[in-house]
């Protein structure tokens, strides 16, 4: 059986410094390039700080590149302009959000800042909601969504909502009902979705149940209980899964965003058909969670 | 109406002693008749403003308007907003208001300009980043803001032939006693560890040419006003050259009970929420409507903060 790091294209060990120099290189400008076009707006209305923002960055790229070993499809579908992406979710720690956003960071031409919006929960957590708002991740409110898209801004949603986080490892990849409000969202402000299919999310950490108990005590949703959780220090790292993320082509729903839940139900289950669609695509394709 | 238009139609400012009062009270007396209703004294009052040192519930008010010629009432009694909740100071406050109203309504007041505050949606966890006029006011039940606001509301729909405005400004930024001024000047100044929020200001001068701007469009209705941009919090502490103290959460609420039945601060606990959360407020309908645009930047708003000086700060009672 051949070693990973040949299957990975690396032979010697000095491929893998050059790599990785040339990898740096070339997130460091892409990151360098979306923060001065971020500068010359001034300062952002949401928090966002560029310097940590950076630093957040080029961290998690050696993740995406060496840790998780990205793999990412179809993002010529991803239309210049204000867009809605919509995506699967798995995992309170949404490491999955990360690697689109660094896709569109890394992989796009020229290259795209992609702002998340997360649950209103996520406010009520000293230090991560501070963090959050540096590097750009805004509450998920109609509010929010419509002046970042007048922004100009890439958004990326997640429309099982709670349901979707709350999921153990024996619901992979088995979507959960989606909201319509992202559809409401892109019908108001004609813009259009991009469903993402992402697989790799579920297994970077195997969740077998919840904590549900006395929770709502420190105001925060059940607590996944982790397979590898009990191994010390390193039991807090998610699993060197291998991320797959495939970009569908861009859909624009139109008609009138106050119409009846019914109609937008249709659209939003349209969208979750073809994320479930290219899940089974990227589920076909591996062998298993970690190649 | 032009301010600079000399007339008889006289402006009562209620809160005319505060500092903002003096302000609005310097930009207004030159071009019209302005009586100032307060029952503190007026210090550096200008000679040809008459000075009411009555409360708006007593009799002597109330003859002053029964005397018609009030052509337009700003209330701005509530600048230091967040008293605190014995009860007593807030249904002080209501009592006078709903007077005041009445007073309005019976004796052919043609324009009423009702500042309350953006702190009136409340600091929750789910607030957007901007919250409009429509946005729920849900600040905490203690302070009597929202529920003058509320009332000046419910008077702009009953008198449809009264300009009735409200405004919500952004947190203040002048020598004015307000609970986040007076928090900024607090030394060092408290924050919530691992919490962050941005936060706005509107600079004084600003706020009052918003005013004057709201009461010539002849328009009514609430409108939000900040001024030009935001900033973290801890940005804003950094610029005014203070040192921050970081408090845990669960700590900082009981901790300002007990300061606060020591006398040592005057803060309500709840206050501890707005330095949590965000509260911000979007002036994109007074923007529009009235084409209001701030004229000093944010730098200014900061160093007029700086103006209240170091006189008074410490942690003893503002």
């Amino acid at each position: 059986m051949p070693n990973p790091l040949h299957r990975a294209g690396f032979h010697k060990p000095n491929d893998i410094v050059a790599d990785m120099r040339r990898f740096y290189d070339d997130a460091s400008a892409r990151i360098e390039y979306v923060s001065s076009g971020l500068a010359s707006q001034g300062p952002d209305p949401f928090g966002m700080n560029l310097e940590q923002l950076r630093k957040t960055a080029i961290t998690a790229a050696f993740f995406y590149r060496y840790y998780f070993r990205c793999e990412i499809t179809g993002t010529e579908n991803i239309p210049e302009g204000p867009v809605l992406l919509v995506a699967n979710h798995a995992g309170q720690i949404p490491v999955d959000a990360v690697m689109i956003t660094l896709a569109l960071l890394l992989e796009t031409t020229p290259p795209r800042l992609c702002r998340s919006l997360v649950d209103r929960w996520v406010h009520r957590l000293p230090f991560i909601s501070k963090w959050y708002a540096r590097v750009g991740i805004a509450i998920g409110t109609p509010e929010n969504a419509k002046r970042l898209l007048q922004l100009g801004a890439a958004i990326l949603t997640f429309p099982e909502g709670m349901a979707g986080v709350q999921k153990n490892i024996f619901e992979a990849y088995r979507l959960k009902p989606f909201g319509s409000g992202f559809v409401r969202l892109a019908m108001s402000q004609n813009i259009p979705i991009v469903p993402v299919s992402v697989v790799g999310s579920e297994e970077q950490y195997p969740t077998l149940a919840h904590w549900r108990h006395g929770m709502h005590l420190w105001e925060m949703p059940p607590f996944p209980l982790w397979a590898h959780m009990g191994i010390p220090l390193l039991g807090i790292l998610p699993l060197p899964v291998k991320y797959r993320i495939h970009f569908a082509e861009a859909r624009c729903f139109a008609g009138d965003p106050d119409d009846d839940d019914e109609v937008m139900n249709r659209h939003a289950d349209d969208t979750k058909r073809c994320i479930q669609q290219g899940i089974a695509s990227l589920l076909q394709q591996r062998k298993n969670a970690f190649f | 109406m032009s301010p600079r238009a000399k007339d008889n139609a006289v402006v009562a400012i209620c809160g005319a002693a505060g500092h903002f009062g003096r302000l609005l009270v310097r930009r207004l007396h030159r071009s019209q008749p302005v009586v100032a209703i307060d029952d503190r004294p007026f210090l550096q009052r200008p000679a040809d403003v008459a000075h009411r040192q009555s409360e708006l519930k007593s009799r002597h008010t109330r003859n002053l308007f029964r005397r018609g010629g009030i052509h337009t009432v700003i209330y701005i009694g509530g600048c230091s907003q967040f008293v605190l909740g014995d009860g007593e100071q807030f249904s002080f406050a209501i009592e006078n208001f709903a007077r005041l109203l009445e007073y309005c309504d019976r004796y052919n007041v043609s324009r009423l300009l009702v500042l309350s505050a953006g702190d009136v949606y409340g600091a929750r966890p789910g607030n957007s980043q901007f919250l409009s006029e429509n946005a729920p006011l849900l600040a905490p039940e203690f302070s009597a803001f929202r529920d003058i606001d509320i009332m000046a509301q419910t008077f702009l729909w009953k008198r449809p032939d009264i300009q009735t405005l409200v405004l919500r400004p952004a947190h203040i930024a002048g020598a004015i006693r307000s609970a986040f001024v007076r928090y900024l000047h607090l030394s060092p100044v408290p924050m919530l560890l691992g919490y962050d929020p941005m936060v706005q200001l509107i600079h004084e001068e600003d706020l009052v040419d918003a005013i004057l701007l709201a009461l010539q469009s002849g328009r009514r209705g609430v409108y939000n006003v900040a001024g030009a941009g935001c900033l973290p919090l801890s940005q804003l502490v950094q610029m005014l050259g203070k040192t921050a103290i970081q408090v845990p959460h669960v700590l900082a609420k009981p901790a300002l009970r007990h300061m606060n039945k020591l006398r040592m601060l005057e803060f309500h606990p709840a206050y501890v929420d707005y330095l949590r959360y965000v509260c911000m407020v979007d002036d994109a309908g007074i923007r529009a409507d009235l084409g209001y645009r701030p004229k000093r930047s944010l730098a200014e708003s900061v160093d007029a903060i700086q103006l209240w000086g170091a006189s008074h700060s410490g942690w003893g009672m503002p």
